[in-house]
């Protein structure tokens, strides 16, 4: 078995106003290639915080972290933004789409960062929207689009530079059950396609979705990774 | 990528037109007035650079000693130096003088009143360089009854600038044919004119009496030819302006010792009696900013005034750049998802700041375009206010111009663009994670600071302008002591110095034009009130006081005219009586005088006796106090002393007019001058002009610094609008959780207005010491000033408060009386 991550004893600290908290502890965690995991928790048990760290967004307190076999936790922010780029896709709960980009500007996004020329842009974000039948939406902005259109439009540019981890943080939170399946019903095929999934839900319906499921409560995994 | 950056710019400027249209608006004005004040600043330094060779082009001057005391700087030089010069020193390549006449000038159709016109020899045009529309030939002021003309007064005269060999009268009599037509001079000229007659023909007619006109001196000519060349500089007085053109590397310093050691030959006539005059030579480029002595053509600038615009340009600039940043600042916030999300999708924070500098290029781009227009269509306004022609237009194509423009663009882009776009692509992107009020804004916010520090410059801005309104209105209120209206003043004639001739003229002279209906008086002195001040000091002491005792008076000397003519009041004792011999031994003294001798009151001094120079005077009379010069200088204690003893120096005579007719007794006033002094020329300026044009300069700063403070303040405006529009709508939610819990619109009103009163406060604090530190130091410079009292500082924080309150009341009153849960689901 492959493994696209592995943390250990990744332990996480906020300093705010002299109270310190701890978000992780000690967590160790592992996911495969190929593999869907559902992290699942109250309120402040650390979830996001996690999705963070191996997204590459946060740095850890302590312990270390191996994305794809290279060690991130000690990287300083533009290191972890290298690798980050092309690796990683992010799909939010509240959908993060920019306001001023049109449903086809908001895909091609990565691809801009990346340095794609114009025309494999236009390649690529065409074959995504064809894939997730937004194509017809291409001009629009996302306040023309329903709450699951946009949310189509976040996968979208999230897998549009074909990541080797594909990091979710409630994507179905915002939207109602019709929509929310949808969501499920795409992510899901992207796994069967070959991509690594780590979602964050609160949902226990979404979750059987998951090949796996790890359950966080005060910073802790409280069943075995 | 940059195609990306530019649609992402254009869109958000469109979605938030509201801010779009302040930083546009608010960095278009500033630059508007940057660009009038370049223009004005630009002006005035490069005064006299349009002159063919203006390099090594020189003015003579001259600096007039009596007994080693200096009692005359002049901006004129004397009649025949500029040849005498070209011929005796090598450095000179050429030479020449020119003499000042008003005139009218008419052809059967039309005429030109008051044209500005000049006396000038055809070596005019080696020295002043210049361009010609058209002339008859290379030497278009050697001929007899020759004139050149201005492109404009050519078309004014003949209705086409194709006037040559057309004749046309100067002061109906006078003939002139046009022989040249030249190109209207720039305004930034230290001279004006728009005529220059043939000197030979000028003096012809000058010399001849009443009656002879027409084109006699063309029958004359050979008599002309033969006239003896004038080789005595003494000859026409010392109201010519000589210009001399050097050659290449010639020391302009070696040059004038040169000047100063040859002089003597030509200067016999007035070097008698212990006068000595010292002559120097002024770069022509640097008189309008560094030259004000007497007889300049025109009034000059001030070097000071045009930094101190300059400077209020840069505040300005200052003022909309901080506008920039704090509105930038502001909608950082909400741009902070944005940042966080590009950074997720992979962008360096490299790419962010390229991306927010793509904005304010654009933003500046079109604050610029902005600009082109106001400068466009404000040009006549400002140009009217600032009372010069400013020509905004022709300057938008001036190379230097825009260079400077786009150095000051791109400055400004990276000055004001640099802080925000390094803040807004500081967030991380973190940010997607945490519900939207847990966003907190950077740890310092630096817009309250900004803010104070616009609302600081506003504040001390105003101060000055009040400041210097009340100045100028305070001098402009004075009473003078002294009546200036309707005199004409004249400088004496230089003939037959040292001689009683010269007296009798003057008495025939005198006589001459009291007779004239339309005079009032006629006076005689050395020193006339609104001139720059030209009286000699002498150590005095009174009568009774030890020897050793100094007191440093000016003294003049008048006849018994002069106080009445000028409506002085006697406090005590009498005028000087008719008979000037009997009053060879009485003086009459100021008030200030009269204090400093130490008497208790006018009366005792009457009839006490004063040592001047070794010799007793009794005073006879005690004058009240009047301003010799503009309420800039003090006035100095004054001994007037009864006689003629001043036709040895620079003297005056002044004639006050009646109301009425007042060109027509000039032409008869111009008459006698030629009946009685035929070589001389006559050179007249009305003296409360001059007084007034004392305070030209000072109005003309007044004008702009007002201007300019309350664009300072409107954009200041500009920007507390945007900032509270901002600060507002981000409290929406705070707003209706404190409506729900009971607040009312008033309370919510005062503690949103309340917060940018706080702010004023502050900069009222921080500005008064320093305001009041800079306005003391130019009230220094006026002997007789205001003084700065809290009044005006309170004024100006009030009003600031009031701009700042009216600014961000709307706003706040929006924000309380909408419904709160409205303002609740909205957030």
């Amino acid at each position: 078995m492959m493994i696209m991550l592995r943390a250990e004893k990744l332990t996480k600290r906020f300093l705010a106003d002299e109270v310190e908290t701890t978000a992780l502890d000690q967590v160790d965690f592992e996911v495969a290639k190929g593999e869907f995991v559902a992290i699942m928790g109250p309120s402040g048990c650390g979830k996001s915080t996690l999705l963070n760290i191996i997204g590459l967004l946060d740095s850890p307190t302590g312990g270390t972290c191996f994305f794809d076999g290279t060690e991130v936790a000690g990287l300083k922010e533009q290191s972890r933004s290298r690798l980050r780029k092309g690796n990683i896709g992010f799909v939010f709960q509240s959908f993060n789409l920019i306001d001023e980009l049109t449903v086809r500007e908001n895909i091609a996004l990565p691809l801009l960062y990346l340095g794609k020329s114009p025309d494999e842009r236009a390649r690529r974000t065409g074959e995504v929207m064809e894939r997730l039948g937004i194509s017809h939406r291409a001009s629009h902005f996302p306040q023309q689009l329903s709450g699951g259109q946009q949310q189509r439009v976040a996968i979208a540019r999230a897998i549009v530079a074909g990541p080797k981890l594909i990091l979710a943080d409630e994507p179905t939170g915002n939207l109602d059950s019709t929509h929310g399946h949808e969501v499920m019903d795409l992510l899901a095929g992207l796994n069967q396609e070959g991509a690594t999934i780590v979602m964050v839900t609160h949902s226990p319906v979404d979750c059987q979705r998951a090949h796996r499921i790890v359950n966080l409560f005060d910073g802790k995994i409280v069943n075995p990774a | 990528m940059l195609h990306h950056y530019f649609i992402v710019a254009l869109r958000n400027l469109w979605k938030h037109k509201t801010f779009s249209a302040i930083n546009i608006l608010g960095l278009a004005l500033a630059m508007t007035a940057c660009v009038f004040i370049f223009i004005h600043v630009r002006m005035e330094t490069q005064y006299d650079t349009f002159w063919g060779n203006s390099p090594r082009l020189f003015r003579i001057v001259h600096d007039r000693y009596q007994n080693g005391v200096l009692n005359l700087k002049s901006a004129k030089a004397c009649y025949g130096m500029g040849r005498i010069l070209q011929e005796k020193l090598p450095q000179v390549e050429a030479g020449t003088e020119i003499f000042r006449d008003i005139a009218s000038v008419a052809t059967d159709e039309r005429h030109i009143q008051d044209i500005s016109m000049f006396a000038a020899e055809d070596s005019l045009f080696e020295v002043l360089q210049f361009p010609f529309v058209v002339k008859k030939s290379d030497h278009p002021l050697a001929g007899i009854h020759s004139a050149v003309l201005s492109e404009s007064a050519t078309i004014k005269l003949f209705g086409t600038a194709q006037a040559l060999g057309k004749w046309f009268r100067v002061n109906e009599g006078w003939e002139f044919e046009v022989t040249g037509v030249f190109k209207d001079f720039p305004a930034n000229s230290h001279l004006g004119f728009d005529l220059l007659i043939s000197r030979k023909t000028y003096d012809y007619y000058a010399a001849r009496k009443e009656g002879v006109g027409g084109r006699a001196v063309a029958r004359d000519e050979e008599r002309l030819r033969a006239t003896k060349r004038v080789t005595d500089w003494s000859f026409g007085g010392q109201g010519h302006y000589a210009y001399l053109l050097l050659r290449p590397g010639s020391d302009p310093r070696h040059v004038e010792e040169q000047i100063n050691r040859i002089k003597k030959d030509y200067l016999k006539n007035v070097t008698k009696d212990g006068t000595r005059i010292d002559f120097f030579l002024q770069p022509v480029r640097d008189i309008h900013l560094h030259s004000n002595r007497i007889g300049e053509d025109k009034t000059n600038g001030d070097y000071r005034a045009v930094v101190a615009t300059a400077v209020l340009g840069c505040v300005i600039l200052c003022i909309a750049w901080i506008n920039f940043i704090n509105l930038s600042l502001a909608r950082s916030l909400e741009r902070a998802k944005e940042v966080a999300i590009r950074k997720v999708a992979g962008a360096s924070r490299r790419e962010l700041v390229a991306q927010y500098f793509v904005e304010y290029g654009i933003i500046n781009f079109l604050s610029a375009m902005l600009t082109l227009v106001l400068v466009v269509v404000f040009d006549p306004a400002v140009s009217g206010l600032m009372g010069r022609e400013l020509a905004a237009a022709s300057v938008l194509r001036d190379p230097v111009f825009l260079g400077g423009a786009a150095v000051v663009w791109v400055l400004g882009i990276i000055l004001a663009g640099s802080y925000p776009a390094l803040i807004q692509s500081s967030y991380d992107s973190m940010m997607l994670f945490k519900p939207k009020h847990q966003f907190t804004a950077h740890r310092l916010d630096p817009r309250k600071i900004l803010v104070v520090f616009q609302f600081a410059v506003s504040i001390g801005l105003t101060v000055g302008v009040i400041t210097i309104y009340r100045q100028l209105d305070f001098m402009r209120g004075q009473a003078l002591g002294v009546d200036i209206g309707r005199t004409l003043v004249t400088y004496s004639s230089m003939r037959d110095l040292g001689s009683p001739k010269r007296i009798a003229s003057l008495q025939t002279y005198k006589d001459k034009v009291r007779a004239l209906p339309g005079v009032e008086a006629v006076t005689t002195s050395s020193s006339m009130p609104g001139s720059e001040i030209i009286w000699q000091q002498q150590d005095v002491r009174k009568d009774g006081d030890p020897p050793h005792t100094k007191n440093n008076c000016s003294y003049a000397y008048v006849d018994h005219d002069f106080i009445p003519a000028f409506q002085l009041t006697m406090r005590a004792g009498r005028n000087f009586s008719a008979n000037t011999a009997a009053e060879a031994t009485t003086v009459i003294v100021n008030e200030k005088a009269a204090r400093k001798f130490g008497f208790a009151d006018a009366g005792q001094a009457v009839d006490s006796i004063l040592w001047v120079g070794g010799k007793q005077y009794r005073i006879v009379g005690v004058v009240n106090d009047y301003h010799q010069e503009s309420l800039r200088k003090e006035i100095r204690p004054v001994i007037f002393f009864c006689g003629y003893k001043w036709v040895y120096e620079v003297g005056y005579y002044a004639i006050k007019v009646r109301s009425g007719d007042i060109r027509a007794t000039i032409a008869d006033i111009r008459r006698a001058w030629r009946q009685i002094y035929p070589m001389e020329d006559f050179d007249y300026r009305f003296l409360d002009e001059t007084f007034d044009q004392q305070y030209r300069g000072d109005r003309q700063f007044g004008v702009l610094f007002t201007l300019f403070t309350l664009l300072a303040v409107f954009i200041a405006c500009l920007g507390l609008y945007g900032l509270a529009t901002h600060s507002i709508s981000k409290r929406t939610k705070e707003i209706g959780i404190r409506k729900v819990n009971g607040a009312t619109t008033r309370q919510i009103v005062s503690m949103l207005a309340g917060e940018f009163t706080r702010w004023v406060a502050v900069a009222f604090v921080i500005a008064c010491p320093a305001v009041y530190l800079v306005m003391e130091d130019w009230l220094e410079n006026y002997a007789y000033r205001i003084s700065l009292t809290w009044p005006t500082f309170v004024v100006a924080g009030l009003l600031a408060l009031g701009i700042a309150i009216v600014t961000t009341l709307f706003q706040a009153w929006r924000a309380a009386t909408r419904n709160p849960v409205d303002a609740l689901r909205y957030e």
